[in-house]
């Protein structure tokens, strides 16, 4: 075989042509969803399953990161920093990129690894079982009934990770800037409490939220459209983290350059 | 419920599964659906619960055209179907109970006692007790397809319908099965749609047959009029022999 150097845009032309097709699909299963939100039966015990599969079981991966992001960024900061004497914007620098952009972006990541590619997995499984089908002949709705839940719990719950995330990411800082480099904690407190907007927060929730709609929409909609069995299934979970993930970061961009 | 198919066609890409399907299914009665495996008789049954739309061709219930029917307005007449998936289907992140107890859960405004009760009788129909705990992945594949049969018989539907039974249960377990659709049939006068591989069984429970060969319906008769038939093909599968015009595919 021949290396000929225009099949690689074929390629990238035929993947645009499916990632088009598939962005109609997630978004048309996105207003699905929403819209079934208000229509009865509510379902609050599976909306609570969710939110506890979504959160709370999230949480130690999410306490864990954040923690260790907030301190390399507050030892790669001060490399930078001590070259102007700027120790005291160490603080600051460290909350609001975490606010802005570390705190719902790594957390988004972290989140599709382990729910996106789950949701993926268990709504693939029950669409090769049949069991999706099954729902279906009970009268019973499928998409309000997997998907509404999913992505309502999983809006909510990203900013309260993220949250989270940014806590501890800053607790993290304020370990590394006092007792490993010596800055004066109460400095760093206030500094930091100063330069930080609300509005820098409230922002990063609302990125969060959004990557929390992407997150179980992708997974849900991978999940729902399996085909050909077990093999099916592991793809849709790998294709949910890629779309997630690929969708995260164009999302963060283009939410970042139209709020801030 | 009456369900008359006409003209009904399906193909899978290249695949042409359905090639104009004419069917009556009998209000009241006991319609098999019996032909070789991969056949179409699940695909058929499929279209009948609005999984599947038709290339072409009509399902009439109560005298609407179901087929034109958006999947939203299926509930209505789904709520009077029971259906067993060849497979099962069974939920598996539920238990047996909630599995059967599911349909009643959503349908009915029936106390958790009272709905517990009427899974266990469900469960005793089919010869099963004590599972309510197990998960389905727990269970034998008999014991799968029973559950399965508890849970499409669980709101009493007017319509059942039935893929494969009794396929992978034992003689005797079988037969328990067959006396459970005759019953609900002479009893609640409901209308069965069963698919089955079972001969004997199927001259048991069925009031009519119908053999589906290459997309179309070969024979539909009594079984008097499935013993009595001449047809070479109909012959050979009833005879069960590897030998004669119907072949094999690969
Ligand atoms: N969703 C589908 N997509 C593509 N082809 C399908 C689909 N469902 C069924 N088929 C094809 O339709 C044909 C009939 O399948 P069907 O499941 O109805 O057979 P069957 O008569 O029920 O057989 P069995 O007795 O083994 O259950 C097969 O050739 C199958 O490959
Ligand atoms: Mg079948």
């Amino acid at each position: 075989m021949t290396f000929r150097p225009i099949a690689i845009f074929e390629y990238i032309g035929a993947r645009f042509t499916t990632l088009l097709e598939e962005l109609g699909g997630i978004f048309s299963t996105f207003l699905q969803s929403a819209g079934l939100l208000f229509v009865p039966p509510f379902r609050m015990r599976l909306f609570l399953k969710q939110m506890e599969f979504v959160g709370v079981e999230s949480s130690f991966i999410v306490l864990l990161t954040g923690a260790f992001t907030g301190m390399v960024f507050a030892l790669q900061t001060s490399y930078a920093f001590r070259l102007f004497g700027a120790e005291n914007l160490i603080g600051p620098s460290v909350a609001l990129s975490l606010a802005r952009e570390l705190g719902p972006v790594l957390t988004g990541l972290m989140v599709t690894g382990r729910v996106g590619s789950a949701m993926a997995a268990e709504l693939g499984t029950m669409k090769v079982t049949e069991q999706i089908d099954a729902l279906y002949t009970m009268s019973i709705n499928p998409v309000q009934y997997l998907i509404t839940p999913r992505v309502l719990s999983s809006i909510i719950m990203l900013p309260m990770l993220t949250i989270l995330f940014d806590f501890i990411g800053i607790i993290g800082s304020y370990f590394m800037a006092v007792f490993l480099l010596g800055l004066n904690g109460n400095r760093f407190i206030s500094d930091t409490i100063y330069m930080v907007d609300l509005k820098d927060i409230y922002i990063g929730l609302l990125k969060a939220a959004v990557f929390g709609a992407i997150i179980a929409v992708v997974g849900c909609y991978k999940g729902y459209f399996a085909e050909k069995g077990a093999e099916g299934v592991g793809k849709a979970a790998t294709q949910a983290v890629v779309i997630s993930s690929v969708s995260i970061l164009i999302a963060d961009y283009f939410l970042t350059a139209l709020l801030f | 419920m009456q369900i008359d198919i006409k003209g009904l066609k399906k193909s899978f890409g290249t695949n042409s599964v359905l090639n104009g399907i004419d069917l009556t299914i009998e209000d009241g009665k006991t319609t098999v659906i019996v032909g070789q495996t991969g056949c179409g008789k699940s695909v058929l049954i499929k279209h009948i619960i609005g999984l599947l739309r038709p290339d072409a061709g009509q399902i009439i219930v109560n005298g609407a055209d179901i087929t034109k029917l958006k999947r939203k307005e299926f509930g209505g007449i789904l709520k009077n179907f029971g259906v067993l998936f060849q497979n099962s289907a069974l939920f598996d992140s539920m238990t047996v109970g909630e599995n059967v107890a599911f349909p009643l859960r959503e349908h009915t405004g029936l106390s958790p006692t009272k709905i517990m009760d009427v899974v266990r009788e469900k469960l005793a129909i089919v010869g099963l007790k004590g599972v309510e705990q197990l998960y389905p992945a727990e269970l034998s594949g008999g014991m799968k397809k029973r559950v399965g049969l508890a849970r499409a018989i669980a709101l009493d539907p007017q319509v059942l319908i039935f893929d494969e039974p009794t396929t992978g249960l034992d003689p005797v377990m079988s037969d328990t099965i067959d006396n459970l659709i005759m019953n609900t049939q002479k009893h609640l006068g409901v209308t069965s749609i069963v698919i089955s591989h079972d001969i004997p069984g199927t001259f048991k429970i069925a009031r009519w047959i119908a053999m589906l060969y290459k997309g179309k319906v070969v024979l539909y008769g009594s079984p008097d009029d499935f013993r009595n038939t001449q047809d070479p093909i109909v012959r050979q599968f009833l005879e069960r022999r590897a030998e004669g015009p119907l072949q094999v595919e690969a």
